[in-house]
This record gives structure tokens, sequence and C-alpha cells, in this order.
């Protein structure tokens, strides 16, 4: 992974200070409160319902042992000893004092980590396919590319205040494991005829109240030239985009607004003419080096010779299933793939203890080259595992409550921490991810009903994507009483759509039940083995629609 | 209201077109502060109708310029003055970052001032973005305002400055 260098080290330690100066001047009164607002936003501190919440940044969802250590440890000293991953793979605290940030964020920089602009209206965290450089068929590895965006973007002089937030994410096909198509910008890394290297962009895809797919601004663009059109992008849509109403202000609506053709003009116009052949001219050695830090593991050739695991499965059918669900083919031989599932029985999506998080500090030491990393989806992975070591990973993981086989079933939800944590939720989540996996905690059903995404937001800010799961679940609060609102047929993968609403919201004693009887209409309709995606696109809503609010069955 | 320039804390020897008078009668408002002798900021649509009488010495014209003002042709202008202020309105508008690293790469060489919500801790993203002047409320304004320029002393960006 990328290790910092002096200079690396020496602005996020400059950037601490500053924050801890910011800090006092707030805590004295010499600075103002609104604009205290906005810097402690662009260190990723909001203040919530119950307390402050602070956001830290996993660039790229990449983190060392030492690291997922430190935050433990900083769960313990300055929290209620737990962690939140996001869906921007980054991880929350919950309780931290505001008076003690400067203090985390300066144990955060030790371990060369920080919480830079992981909130506010500026380039937050890039994010890409949590199996890149080890899974069969990619492009290139994007992680270069994202520490490269990670760069460039941090405290960009230019790009603070933008009109809104400003999401990126980098996949290097042939699957969609970062929801590319609904960021501002997703880069696809690709190959032309001619055999380089470069990105499809798209841009303006996002969720939030207006949902929209992204479209794409550029076929292919040369890798050196990365920065320098992202560059122009952000220009155009810093000077153009609006201002006068914060639900209007990304760059979605702006390329609405435009039309595809004339914000590609624009873009292309600032490109040429001045920073095509800028300083931002990435150089093939520049590209290599950063290739550097990602450069494959020192893996095990005899690992190939060891990959029988018959025996384990015989000994235990609870380890078929987790291998089933929860790992992955591997390029490498005798490798695979292993996905932690934080979406345990009964607990909050996305949450980790402290105990957790050492464990798998050494799990990852053990088993896995020292790193892991978080997922869109809100899981951990250990990217490179021994399958003779899968074994005895499973049952550590099992012991911590990390091992429940559910990756991309039902209960594999996407879910914000809801109204009790979030300022802007006006539902619940957590208690109604409760129910659902109540209801659904008979494995081998969810086995049969195959892949199935359900998300969940307790606001129409989407951040728990629920526009784009097979199943998507908006809370809303109808005079002081939770209702919810199901979308059916969205995806953020390849095949991106936005749901459509199914009806009017129901109540939240009934949500688990109308997901019975959603699953109802698809296992009535289903073919063989057709995914819920698939009998979607081929019987649409309507079945549904009749079945959930048919007055009686 | 103090200006920094360079780190220090400058004389303004310039004063803004008197909006008031202007209000009252525009031309005379003008012509008054063309014949004051005095180097005089205009908002530039101001400058562009009145271009044939003010443009006489850069000297003694700036320009005012908002995010909401067409800037397209600015650079035609830049022989004729030698200062461009670039208004914040408020913290959330961040347009005046570009609109100044617009004007400092398309090579205009005088005064390039950040006027409006211009306080400590956006000077240096300023600075870096191609200002050279800051005029700083008087309520925010300290004697350790210079040191924001120090406070960050690595960055990513190949700016034209550091």
């Amino acid at each position: 992974m990328y290790l910092y260098n002096n200079d690396d080290q020496q602005l996020v330690d400059e950037r601490v200070e500053q924050y801890r100066d910011q800090t006092n001047r707030f805590l004295a009164g010499t600075l103002p409160e609104d604009e205290f607002l906005a810097l402690r936003l662009m260190n990723g501190l909001y203040v919530q319902r119950q307390a402050p919440m602070l956001r830290v940044a996993i660039p790229y969802g990449l983190m060392s042992s030492v690291q997922m250590r430190k935050l433990a440890d900083i769960s313990r000293k300055y929290d209620r000893n737990y962690g939140h991953f996001t869906t921007r793979t980054n991880l929350q605290f919950n309780w931290p004092k505001l008076e003690e940030v400067p203090d985390i964020l300066a144990e955060l920089a030790s371990v060369q980590m920080h919480a830079i602009q992981t909130s506010g209206n500026c380039i937050r965290n890039t994010t890409t396919d949590p199996y890149s450089g080890v899974y069969k068929g990619e492009t290139a590895d994007p992680r270069p590319y994202c520490e490269i965006i990670r760069q460039w973007s941090t405290m960009h002089p230019e790009f603070a205040y933008l009109p809104r937030k400003f999401k990126i994410a980098v996949t290097a096909g042939p699957e969609d494991r970062a929801a590319s198509q609904v960021h501002d910008i997703g880069l696809h890394l690709i190959k032309n005829d001619a055999g380089e290297i470069g990105f499809q962009v798209m841009v303006g895809g996002g969720l939030g109240r207006t949902p929209m797919i992204g479209k794409v601004i550029k076929e292919f663009l040369p890798e050196v030239h990365l920065l320098s059109y992202l560059d122009a992008v952000l220009r155009v849509y810093n000077l153009n985009g609006r201002r006068d109403n914060k639900y209007k202000a990304r760059i979605k609506i702006l390329v609405k607004a435009f039309g595809i053709e004339k914000m590609a003009a624009l873009v292309e116009d600032e490109w040429l003419n001045f920073t095509k052949e800028s300083d931002l001219l990435l150089s093939a050695a520049d590209i290599e080096k950063y290739q550097g830090y990602f450069s494959g593991a020192d893996y095990d050739a005899d690992a190939a010779n060891h990959v029988d695991l018959s025996a384990d499965f015989a000994n235990s059918e609870s380890f078929k299933a987790w291998y089933e669900r929860n790992t992955v083919e591997h390029k490498v031989d005798g490798y695979r793939i292993a996905v932690i599932s934080l979406k345990p029985h009964l607990l909050p999506p996305g949450d980790v203890t402290d105990q957790q998080m050492d464990l798998i500090a050494d799990l990852a030491d053990q088993y896995s080259f020292g790193e892991i990393r978080s997922t869109h989806d809100q899981n951990l992975v250990l990217a490179d595992v021994k399958i003779s070591d899968l074994y005895n990973l499973w049952l550590a993981l099992n012991d911590a409550n990390l091992a429940r086989a559910n990756i991309d079933t039902l209960t594999d939800m996407i879910c914000c921490p809801g109204y009790e944590f979030c300022a802007l939720a006006n539902a619940e989540t957590l208690p109604i991810a409760e129910q659902i996996n109540a209801k659904f905690d008979d494995l081998d059903y969810l086995y049969d009903l195959g892949d199935i995404q359900v998300n969940m937001s307790g606001c129409i800010n989407a951040c728990g994507h629920h526009h784009v799961a097979d199943i998507g679940i908006l809370g809303v609060d109808r005079k002081g009483e939770n209702y919810y609102q199901f979308t059916l047929g969205g995806s953020s993968k390849t095949d991106a759509s936005i749901g459509k609403t199914i009806g009017k919201a129901l109540a939240s004693t009934e949500v688990a039940n109308t997901i019975e009887k959603i699953l109802h209409v698809f296992v009535q309709h289903r073919v063989e083995d057709e995914s819920f995606r698939e009998v979607i696109k081929r019987i649409g809503l309507e079945p549904f629609k009749e079945y959930v609010y048919a007055t009686s069955h | 209201m103090p200006l920094l320039i360079n780190g220090t804390e400058s004389v303004d020897l310039w004063v803004a077109l008197d909006i008031e008078a202007f209000s009252n009668d525009a031309q005379a408002a003008i012509n008054a502060a063309h014949a004051s002798g005095q180097a005089v900021i205009y908002p530039i649509a101001v400058y562009v109708e009145n271009r044939q009488l003010l443009n006489s010495n850069p000297q003694q014209v700036g320009l005012f310029v908002t995010g909401d003002d067409d800037w397209s042709e600015l650079v035609d202008l830049f022989d004729e003055v030698s200062l461009i202020a670039i208004e914040f309105p408020v913290l959330r508008d961040g347009r005046g970052f570009s609109i100044a690293r617009d004007v400092s790469r398309r090579g205009f060489k005088g005064e390039i001032r950040a006027v409006g919500d211009v306080a400590y801790d956006r000077l240096d993203s300023m600075l870096r973005s191609g200002f050279n002047a800051f005029q700083v409320s008087d309520d925010r304004y300290t004697d350790d305002t210079h040191k924001a320029f120090t406070e960050m002393t690595v960055n990513y960006q190949p700016t034209h400055l550091r």
C-alpha cells in the first residue's frame, strides 16, 4: 500500500495543528460558529443529535493492520469502543468530544491517517473496487490512480468551497463493485484499440433527492491526463454549479441543465486551452512510481498445492456455507478473497467493536499480508488468504461474530445510521434492520433467494443508497410516526439503474412483512435460478405492487 | 479595512466607486470618480459601459468582479487596468478561487485582490489560487493574521505559487 514520505507526513501533521488552532479559536469565541462549521466539516466532524461524529478517511478503502489497531485504540480511548464503516469506505466514531478531536487527529496522523475532506463541500474520499489488484479480469489496478487523485484533491486550494460535495469512484471492470455510475465522477479503467490504458469518464451520477445515473463525458482519456481532465471538470463545476439551492447544487443538476454535450464542450475547452499540457500532466514514470506501491503481495507458489477443503467442509457445514457465500475467486491459484461480514444478526450493519478491530488486525497479519479493505456495502475484506488458511480464519471470525455467511444476501444490507445517530434523518433505520434480520434468519432460505441487495436510508438524502438496491427502503416521517417507502429494481452495478417506488409508505411494523410479500411474488415468478433483478426486468413492478397493496391475502 | 500584501499590512491606495452617488446619478458619479485623480475600483459592468471615458490611465483603474458577472471577456481588459478585485459574497461561495486562478493564469500581472468574506482560514487557499492582495474586515484582523500563510508548508497541487 501507499506509504507516506516526509512531505505527506508533514502535511497531515500540519493539518492537525491547523485544526487544533481552529478548534481553540472556536472555543475561545474568536472564530464565528458558521465559519467553524465549514472548517470542522472539512475535517470530518459533524455535530449530530446526541454527540459529535468524526468520520475518518480510509483512502480507497485500504488500511493496514497497524492502522486498524489504531482505530480500535481510538474507539477505546475517545469513544464508546466501536466504529461504523460507511458506504464511502470510511469509518465513523459516534461519540467523540469536540475538544478532543485534535488529539484524535494527531493519533491518526501517527499512523498515516487523517479525516481530511470526509465531509464538506469539497472532493471526498475516492473509492474503488474492494477486490482491486486481486481479481481476474481487471484492466489495471485502480489504486495507484486513486492515490494520485487523493493527493491532487487533498487541500486543493481552489476546490474547497464547491457548490456541494464531490465524489469520485474508480473501477477497472468488468463488474462494478464501487457504484461508480452514481458518483459525481465515475472513472472506468479501460484499454483502447491500441492497448493503451485510459479512462472512460462518467459525470453527473448521484443519489440524494434527485437520483441519476452518470453520463459518459469522455469515451477515452489517456491515463496521463487523469488529473488535467479532473481539474477541468472541477473548475467548470465550481464556476457554474448552482449555489442558490443546496438540493440543486450537485454536478448532476448542472449536467442535466446544460445537457451532456454542452457540459462536455465546456470541459473540453477548459482542458485543451489550459490544463491538458499543464503541470498536471502525469508522466509514465509518475504512474509507475505509484503502481510500485501496489504491486502484488509476496504470494506462496506452494499454496496452489493445498486447495482441497473437502475435509473441512465435511467437518463443518457452516464453514462450507461461509466459503461459498463469503469468499471470492483470487487471481492467484491457491488463494481466495475473504469477506468479513459486518452484518451480524440483530446488530447495526457496518458496526465493528474495538475487540473485533484488534482481532481483524491480527488475522490480517496472520493470513493476509497485514492489509484490510473496507467495502462500499459496509463489510471488510482480507484480500489475499491462502485457501489452506481459510478454515482457521473462519474459526477465528466465527468466534467473534464476524462470519455470518450472508454476503450479497438479503441481510447484507446497506444501511445509514438513521434517526438515532444522524441529525438529518427523519426515521429510524437500525430497529428496522433488526426487524428484517429477525424475520429472515434462515440462511438456507436466503441462499435459495440468491443475490438480493436491500438498502435502507433514514431520509431523502439517501446515504443508505436505497435508490440503487433490488429492494430499497426509505424512511419518512408523518406527524411523528415513521413510515417506510419501498423502491424496486435499482442497481449500482454495471447495469446501474434507479429503482422505482411501488406505492405509498407503509407502517414501521410492516417492513419485514412487506419484504416477505415482495419475495413471495419473486419466488412465484422465478424461472429456475433467475435472480431477483432478472425477474424484475422481465415482469416489471406491477405484480409486486398488486400483491403488496392488495387488501387481503 | 486592513489590506494584506506580501504578508504585511499595506496602505490601500484605492477607492471604490461611490455606489450611493452612483445610484443617484450614475454618470455624474463616474465622471467625478474619473476626474478625482484617485485610483478607483469600478464594477466590471460599469467599466465596460463607460470604457471609452475611463480607459485612460491603467494605474487608476481597477475592476470589481463577482461570480455572477460575465467576466468571460475580462482578459480583453487586462491592459487597461492594474487591479482586479474578486468578491467572496458569503463563506459558501467559492467561485472567487476559480476566477482568481483564471485571471492569473491568463497572464494578468496587476493586483488580484480578495474582497468580501475574507478571513484567516481561507487566506492561504486564496494565495495559492492566484490572489496577491487580501482585504480583511476590521473585526477579523489581528496582528497574527499573516500567520495564515505559513500554517501549511507543503501541498500537493502544482499551482504557480510555492
